[in-house]
């Protein structure tokens, strides 16, 4: 939706076609939470979920947890939308106590884990299950490097091949 | 603070609206009962007062493998907080507000009203943005944490055909013929001194009039992104860097005969 | 609102330090050790300011004849893991009471740093998964 005040201007857009890429979900419930436009299969396979953490009761956590913030749920969302891979699936989704969520995955001998405090308070990390190493960074607004890590994650790892480890 | 030189200048574009915001952290426990204090910051200023849905949180994100998506993450249920708009009495400034965006809009209404320039407008949103962080602090005991900064200009070029596009936005007449519907979004990454800075959207889209008796082409460039910094003195240094974005980049985007047309100086 | 982050002398080095574990919200599947398991974040501090990671001290419940296992299973959080004092303090983390009056008098807080109390580094997150072990075990899921 515009910030801009389309709705008195003397002029409206016109095309009659919905310009939006990518499908409209339709709400699956009357209580969903939240609707995601989606464009990629992430994203569609994430909606029911992001749902769920969004609408966590006070305490869910047998403390005095909180649901996953919206504004945090949709940066998430936006993050979920930009790193998207054909070749890796979804991420799980992970609430915390305080309102935030972490994203992650666990495949190929790499654990990737993305925490998302607020919008631009990001820390990522990756561990490397075959040598050991441990990377975390603070993360803003550019990605990149979880996209590098993604690429490094998504490929059958030859070092795994030849050790006979699993591979998946 | 002086119109940066050199920046191509018109003496009369074809600009229908401006609008320049920022999205903040939400404010912890706000409900719209506090919604009268806020107004009453602004109401001598603007004394009419409209409802409309909220927007939904915006975030630009670099990196990655997907294009910046068309892509929208929504609440189902009505929040209880609506985006509120304190209106003008001419109707041709605005001030959007809701629990995490502050915005001012100047527009023509019905075509009509003198722009009053970036400068100014620039200048009203800085002190508004004051006003509203003072007031949020002595309200909420919540400091004012700016996470995003927006501005967009759209422009109207009013047509007799859509197959005048090319006459005034460069390349367009060879990409659009004799169209009769122009839809085009496009999106670039805007850097300064090597870091990555913004995102500035472009809009390209037929427009009718509301009684549908004129055509136009509706151009809207928007650049978006996250301050340096949380505070207000960034965030109006991210608009005055987008401005300026947009402003060359409407120059490059249409033609010579639309300069002359505009009064290009 | 959360005590103010300090290190309890009443608790000792062996004293159990319990945390409730939410099967549908903090288990993970992990291809990599094939197995589910429970994901880092249940093990994260609330971001806020003197935020810790919410416990339940055993000792408490003992000194008070409640049957811990009991406790932290009612109403429905079926599973729950326990660290020593003594594994969270060796990776740099304090831990100290904070009861919520008329809910939960047993309630503690495991908090980081001087500097950063409510943020656990990687490395201590994980160093608080591998010295879990369970108090209430949840089926099917790993301790990794």
């Amino acid at each position: 939706m515009s910030a801009a005040a389309q709705q008195n201007s003397a002029y409206q857009r016109y095309f009659p076609v919905d310009d939006r890429r990518g499908e409209v979900v339709p709400f699956t419930s009357a209580t969903s939470r939240v609707r995601v436009t989606a464009a990629s299969p992430w994203s569609k396979a994430l909606e029911s979920r992001l749902n769920a953490i969004t609408s966590l009761p006070k305490g869910w956590n047998g403390y005095r947890s909180v649901p996953v913030s919206f504004t945090c749920a949709a940066f998430a969302a936006q993050l979920i939308e930009r790193l998207y891979d054909a070749s890796v699936p979804p991420p799980a989704l992970v609430p915390g106590a305080d309102g935030t969520l972490q994203i992650e995955w666990h495949r190929n001998q790499y654990d990737i884990e993305v925490d998302i405090l607020e919008p631009y308070k990001v820390f990522a990390s990756r561990y490397d299950c075959v040598s050991g190493d441990f990377t975390e960074i603070a993360l803003s607004d550019d990605f990149t490097v979880l996209a590098e890590w993604l690429k490094d994650m998504k490929s059958a790892r030859a070092d795994l091949a030849t050790a006979g480890a699993a591979v998946v | 603070m002086s119109r940066p030189e050199n920046l191509p200048d018109f003496s009369s574009p074809p600009l229908d609206e401006l609008v320049m915001g920022v999205q903040f952290v939400p404010l912890a426990g706000y409900t719209v009962v506090a919604a009268q204090d806020i107004w009453n910051l602004f109401r001598d200023e603007f004394p009419g007062l409209e409802q409309q849905p909220p927007i939904p949180p915006q975030f630009e994100a670099f990196g990655g493998w997907s294009p910046q998506p068309s892509f929208s993450f929504q609440f189902n249920v009505q929040l209880p907080s609506p985006r509120l708009w304190f209106v003008s009495e001419d109707g041709n400034h605005l001030i959007q507000f809701q629990h995490d965006r502050l915005m001012l809009n100047w527009r023509r209404i019905n075509g009509e009203g003198i722009y009053p320039r970036f400068e100014n407008i620039v200048e009203r949103f800085a002190s508004h943005l004051v006003k509203l962080g003072d007031q949020i602090q002595s309200a909420f005991g919540q400091k004012l944490e700016i996470s995003q900064s927006e501005v967009s200009y759209i422009n109207v070029i009013r047509v007799e055909s859509y197959a005048e596009v090319g006459r005034w936005i460069e390349g367009a007449g060879a990409l659009y013929g004799d169209s009769e519907i122009i839809a085009s979004n496009s999106a670039k990454v805007l850097h300064r001194g090597g870091d990555t800075m913004a995102r500035m959207h472009n809009e390209l889209h037929s427009a009718m009039s509301g009684d549908m008796s004129h055509k136009a082409i509706r151009m809207a460039l928007t650049v978006r992104g996250k301050p340096q910094t949380s505070e207000i003195t960034s965030a109006i240094e991210f608009i005055r860097f987008g401005r300026e974005a947009i402003v060359n980049e409407f120059a490059a985007l249409t033609t010579k005969y639309a300069h002359e047309a505009w009064g290009r100086k | 609102m959360s005590v103010e982050p300090y290190d309890e002398v009443g608790i000792a080095g062996p004293d159990l330090i319990i945390r409730r574990i939410d099967p549908e919200q903090h288990v993970v599947d992990d291809d990599n050790r094939n197995c589910r398991r429970i994901s880092t974040k249940a093990y994260s501090p609330s971001s806020g300011e003197n935020g810790g990671m919410s416990v339940d001290i055993e000792q408490l419940m003992i000194a008070d004849d409640v049957e811990p296992k009991a406790y932290v299973t009612s109403p429905k959080y079926v599973g729950s893991v326990a660290f020593t004092a003594q594994s969270l303090r060796d990776v740099g983390l304090r831990i100290g009471y904070d009861p919520i009056p008329n809910v939960n008098p047993y309630h503690g807080e495991v908090w980081g740093t001087e500097v950063k109390p409510s943020r656990f580094t990687g490395a201590q997150r994980n160093a608080i998964l591998s010295s879990a072990s369970w108090y209430v075990q949840i089926l099917g899921v790993e301790l990794v």
